[in-house]
């Protein structure tokens, strides 16, 4: 199968001195499913990072066999859809129909383009009736699937989605299970939610103090419970 | 959301809410510069403004009460320019033969006409045209696009940062806050501290998920809603109204 991600020993060090991520490689496949787990602190965020270039550390990064590097930006980031913690980070804009028409834009669509996309990202996440609301009139439930639209609208081929789950009560949760799992693209989700990584994902990497500790399918790592609780999962 | 908006009652239904927002914008911009180039003893120009702008606010249904209380705002500058007028001289009394009024009375006079029309005009126009509209008016004719961004992002943020303000207010309340002026003085300090690191971080963050989505440093609004025969229908006679109060009403051109 087709490589989307392919990593090689990537180091990454904060400005203060932080060292942050410890030489990680991994490939993730088309199709794939991951699910990237790790205490607070492990290093999740900043990996994610490293994905679209807004961090580049030592190493190697490639998307679809294309290397992280200055002249391919526009075209990763057009491939790579992240999706951030804080939808209040993600959305900017003075209308939902703005800030999901703000990447197809940037991408030089035209308008009826645009608008499609927008009413087609905004149905994926079930958020039609929003179009000319202002983000910050939404619950914060309804914000993180707006946040989600607006990197479906790139139409990217890998999801990265920094802790889909967190802050959500149990019925925003299971309906943003669910609509992670019809969303059958390659995605990459850091998260702390053990249920969510076996219910959606099929392989799991835990991460720690900028480490990859282990790399498995989802059942024989969630299984493992001294692993898990060296770890601090469980 | 607990706040209320910068452009609450714009989501009503009326007449002068249906129209476009470049029009509205025009229109008021219009209202606002024959008014502050008015001289202050022009009573009649300034009862013609303030009957368009009543004519307006009983078209569109917002509240009086709305706009009388936002309109509260100019009290403390009028209170500093009230401070002003013992300080002009007798001697400018030349210039405002018409009236034996002191010349500092008349010059305050002015400012609180001025500003009150001023005032209520943004406010009514507030209440009328949604925010995001407004933006796309002022890009059409033609304000610098980084103001535009700088105001679209006050408006998306504004809220965000009074509710993050007040919770770190309720974090340090809730811990038996007190003491001396001194001591009280140094937490607000840090507090302002930590509030502008939080807000720089914040902006770090929005920046990422920007630059995420192919962000180039342009952003991009909504195209303004064209202008129709209702709205040329609505500017004509409005712009016709407030510039003939402004000639043939006030004495002289000057201020
Ligand atoms: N801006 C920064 N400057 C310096 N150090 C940082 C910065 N951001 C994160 N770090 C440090 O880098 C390490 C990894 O942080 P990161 O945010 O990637 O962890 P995480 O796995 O996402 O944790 P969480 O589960 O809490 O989100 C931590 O030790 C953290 O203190
Ligand atoms: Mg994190």
């Amino acid at each position: 199968m087709k490589k989307v991600i392919e990593i090689e020993s990537l180091h990454f060090t904060y400005p203060d001195g932080t060292v942050a991520l410890r030489g990680i490689t991994l490939d993730v496949l088309e199709g794939e499913k991951v699910a990237l787990i790790g205490p607070n602190g492990a290093g999740k965020s900043t990996f994610l990072l490293h994905l679209n270039g807004i961090f580049r550390g030592d190493g190697s990064v490639r998307i679809d066999g294309l290397p992280v590097e200055k002249d391919n930006l526009k075209a990763i980031r057009q491939k790579v859809g992240m999706v951030f913690q804080n939808p209040d980070d993600q959305l900017f804009c003075p209308t939902v129909f703005d800030d999901v028409a703000f990447g197809p834009r940037n991408l030089g669509l035209d308008h009826d383009e645009i608008e499609r996309r927008v009413s087609e990202s905004l149905a994926a996440v079930g958020m039609e009736g929003s179009v000319k609301k202002s983000p910050f009139r939404l619950s914060f439930g309804e914000r993180k699937r707006v946040a989600i639209a607006t990197v479906l609208a790139l139409r990217p081929s890998v999801l990265v989605i920094d802790e889909p789950t967190a802050n959500l009560d149990p019925r925003s949760r299971r309906a943003t299970i669910a609509l992670l799992r019809d969303l059958h693209d390659t995605q990459v989700i850091a998260t702390h939610d053990l249920a969510l990584a076996s219910e959606l994902c099929s392989r799991i990497i835990l991460l720690d103090s900028g480490q990859k500790v282990a790399d498995a399918p989802a059942a024989k790592i969630l299984e493992d419970n001294t692993l898990l609780q060296a770890h601090g999962l469980v | 959301m607990k706040h209320g908006f910068l452009d609450k009652y714009s989501d009503l239904s009326s007449p002068l809410h249906s129209l476009s927002a470049t029009t509205k914008v025009i229109v008021f911009l219009v209202l606002i510069i024959v008014c502050v180039t008015t001289a202050p003893t022009a009573y009649f120009s300034f009862a013609g403004y303030l009957a368009f702008l009543m004519v307006c606010l009983a078209v569109s249904r917002v509240p009086v009460i709305h706009v009388l209380r936002r309109s509260l705002v100019v009290v403390p500058f009028l209170a500093m320019a009230a401070l002003s007028i013992p300080f002009f001289s007798r001697a400018a009394e030349g210039r405002n033969a018409i009236t034996a009024a002191h010349p500092g009375l008349i010059v305050f006079q002015g400012i609180a006409l001025k500003s009150f029309v001023s005032v209520c005009s943004l406010i009514l126009l507030s209440a009328i045209t949604p925010f995001p509209h407004f933006l796309s008016a002022l890009r059409k004719l033609g304000t610098p696009r980084l103001l535009i961004s700088l105001m679209s992002f006050t408006y998306r943020y504004l809220f965000l940062m009074v509710e993050e303000f007040e919770r770190m207010v309720r974090a340090r309340d809730a811990r038996c806050y007190g003491g001396g002026w001194l001591w009280q003085t140094k937490v607000v300090g840090r507090m302002v501290g930590t509030f502008f690191v939080r807000s720089y971080e914040r902006a770090e963050r929005v920046y990422h998920a920007m630059t995420s989505r192919g962000f180039d440093g342009r952003v991009p609004v909504e195209d303004a809603q064209p202008m129709r025969l209702k709205d040329h229908l609505f500017v004509l006679p409005s712009v016709g109204f407030l510039v003939g109060c402004r000639i043939f009403l006030a004495p002289g051109w000057l201020f």
